[in-house]
């Protein structure tokens, strides 16, 4: 029976708590095989990420992914920091497509998007509600 | 103007700052088939548009399902640009259609682009109205009771299952029995009416045939009824959420009228299909099934539509939104799921059987099957004085009939009535886009009912019967048609002179 990922992520998480290097190695030998019986193993990216955010926010750490179009200059780059903190996990890659400025996912949920392309995009959307 | 255009661009960029925001944002994690399941958009509600960030352009969806972690949605443009990963945001709306007097005469998707080749159909964006395509229904304050007839122009229906603006009236049958056929005469009937009483009518095509959609505009443009005609087309290459959208931008047109004072008739072809289309829906989002794997509120998904339909208060205008939907039944299984569910929404149906069909009585509606439950009040006089007794002579007739083929013998009464049966019956035979102004119902009824056909043999009562229109429209318009027709009275001073006419044409 497949469950919410939800309380997949919280029983992995809740069985690892204190548990020694090799244990925590059989744990998630077992956990696997638990996703396999249910037919679940396909959401294990899901789960996966789940963790990770849940291991963030346990640790007080938040991540930042930076996109901008073209190399952030180091100014920015301090500037970012004094603005999420020292703990944030900050990651920049490069695209050229945004055409000019950055965009910010805070979290993976949190979007501040001050690029070039959105401004276009917004600029020539077509004027019907969809 | 290259100034101008500098100038626009310049306040634009200048105003950039303004307009950041941060925003909450969802991942595709899951996408195919119509539908796709989002990670993340905690905040969105239900309907809710979304908007699909893909390499390729936005692409938008409605949030449907809003689950512990995730949201699914159907998307409603090409989702084969969507892919795994792609950001996900909310917009704060849900969906809506752009309406007007403009649609009239057009053809269009269920998101109100028109696919007619005849390229947009708003010139400007100014003065845009926009109505969402799903609304709740009026209020019973709101509503008034259905007082004013729609004629169908089928003879069958408008003497003993009379509708009326504002009514749901659901036709029923089986395949390939003249169920589109009934829709289609009636909105050619509607060319009749002068212009200030004429319903803009509303085609709504789900899962049909492209070529047969064509073939109903090419009919309906032959007609002249594309002049006050939409059709709404969501053929089956179309993906099931469009299927699902069309009767809801189709009443989202029709209220924009109604709303407006006018009237407006809807028809919805069919909602067999339609209930397909979300029960695919719902099983791919994963929704429960239930009887016939229908979700569970597949009775509110159509009874949310139909009583869409309403008359409104003279306080709220007056206009009026009239719905004739269509239900596809398989061997004739009127208990089956859809049907019961749509037969109680709706103020009656037409029903219409094969053996009769095959027998030759077309329209072949099953007098004793077809009901209106409000349609009456909205009934014209003069019909009502003619038609009262059909119902009732039509279904001692079958009674008869069945009897009568064990009997050797028939007293002389019983054979009266059945003669009378059959000369009623050809009478209400009607051929396809021959829809028949009500005035010349009436006098053809009221020469069935009175017996003035009963000399004349059955075979011949149907070319007897157009003689006589003929006859009565070259001679006695002025005296006869034209008063039935402006007061919708059968006056004493007219059936007198109807009598005489009678008298003197099939007597003779």
């Amino acid at each position: 029976m497949t469950r919410s990922l939800r309380i997949y992520r919280e029983a992995y998480l809740k069985a690892l708590e204190n548990k020694s290097p090799a244990d925590q190695k059989r744990i998630t030998a077992r956990f696997l095989s638990r996703l396999v019986r249910d037919r679940a193993l396909s959401k294990i990216g899901q789960i996966e990420k789940g963790i990770r955010r849940a291991h963030m926010k346990n640790s007080g750490r938040s991540e930042i992914a930076v996109e901008s179009a073209a190399q952030l200059d180091p100014k920015y780059r301090g500037e970012l920091e004094r603005m999420f903190g020292t703990r944030a996990l900050i990651r920049e890659t490069v695209n050229p497509d945004l055409v000019a400025g950055a965009r910010i996912l805070v979290d993976d949920e949190l979007l501040i998007n001050a690029t070039g392309k959105r401004f276009l995009n917004d600029m020539f959307a077509p004027s019907h509600h969809l | 103007m290259t100034d101008f255009i500098i100038d626009q661009l310049k306040s634009e960029i200048e105003g950039f700052r303004k307009n950041l925001k941060a925003e909450k944002i969802g991942r595709v994690i899951e996408v195919g088939d119509g539908i796709a399941r989002i990670y993340g958009l905690s905040n969105a509600a239900s309907q809710e548009m979304l908007e699909f960030e893909t390499p390729y352009g936005a692409v938008h969806g409605i949030a449907f399902n809003l689950e512990e972690e995730s949201v699914g949605a159907i998307i409603l443009g090409d989702s084969t640009k969507i892919s795994e990963g792609d950001h996900v945001k909310t917009t704060g709306r849900v969906l809506s259609i752009r309406v007007g007097h403009e649609l009239v005469g057009r053809v269009l998707n269920p998101l109100g682009v028109a696919v007619d080749g005849r390229g947009p159909v708003f010139d400007s964006d100014e003065d845009a109205v926009y109505y969402p395509v799903e609304r709740t229904a009026p209020s019973v304050v709101e509503r008034e009771p259905v007082n004013t007839p729609i004629h169908t122009g089928i003879k069958a229906i408008d003497s003993m299952i009379p509708i009326g603006r504002g009514q749901r009236e659901l036709i029923i049958g089986d395949r390939q029995i003249g169920k589109t056929s009934i829709a289609i005469d009636t909105i050619i009937n509607q060319g009749r009416d002068p212009q200030n009483r004429r319903p803009i009518c509303i085609y709504v095509a789900i899962g049909q045939k492209e070529s047969k959609i064509a073939s109903i505009v090419a009919e309906l443009t032959r007609a002249g009824a594309m002049e006050y005609t939409i059709v709404v087309s969501a053929p089956a290459s179309e993906p099931a959420p469009l299927w699902y959208l069309a009767p809801y931008a189709g009443a989202a047109i029709g209220e924009y009228f109604m709303h407006k004072g006018e009237d407006a008739l809807v028809i919805y072809d069919d909602l067999s299909k339609h209930a397909w289309s979300y029960r695919e829906l719902s099983l791919l989002l994963r929704r429960p099934p239930g009887r016939e794997a229908y979700p569970g509120d597949i009775f509110y998904l159509h009874s949310r539509l139909l009583e869409r339909a309403a008359k409104l208060s003279k306080e709220k205008g007056g206009g009026s939104l009239t719905a004739l939907p269509i239900i596809e039944t398989q061997l004739g299984d009127v208990s089956a799921y859809i049907p019961t569910n749509v037969i109680s929404i709706t103020d009656g149906q037409i029903y219409l059987e094969p053996e009769l069909f095959f027998q030759g009585l077309r329209p072949a509606v099953n007098v004793g099957l077809s009901v209106s439950r409000v349609g009456s009040s909205a009934q014209t006089k003069a019909m009502k004085k003619v038609a009262g007794r059909l119902r009732l002579e039509l279904a001692q007739y079958r009674e008869l009939a069945a009897f009568a083929q064990f009997a050797s013998e028939l007293d002389e009464s019983t054979r009266k009535r059945l003669e009378r049966g059959r000369r009623l019956s050809e009478i209400l035979k009607q051929g396809e886009r021959e829809p028949m102004p009500f005035e010349h119902q009436v006098v053809l009824i009221y020469a069935g009912t009175n017996g003035y056909f009963d000399t004349i043999p059955a075979e011949d009562v149907e070319s007897r019967g157009s003689d006589l229109l003929d006859y009565v429209g070259k001679m006695y318009d002025k005296e006869i048609l034209a008063p039935l027709r402006e007061t919708g009275e059968l006056t004493k001073e007219i059936e007198e002179k109807l009598k005489a006419i009678l008298n003197q044409f099939l007597r003779i």
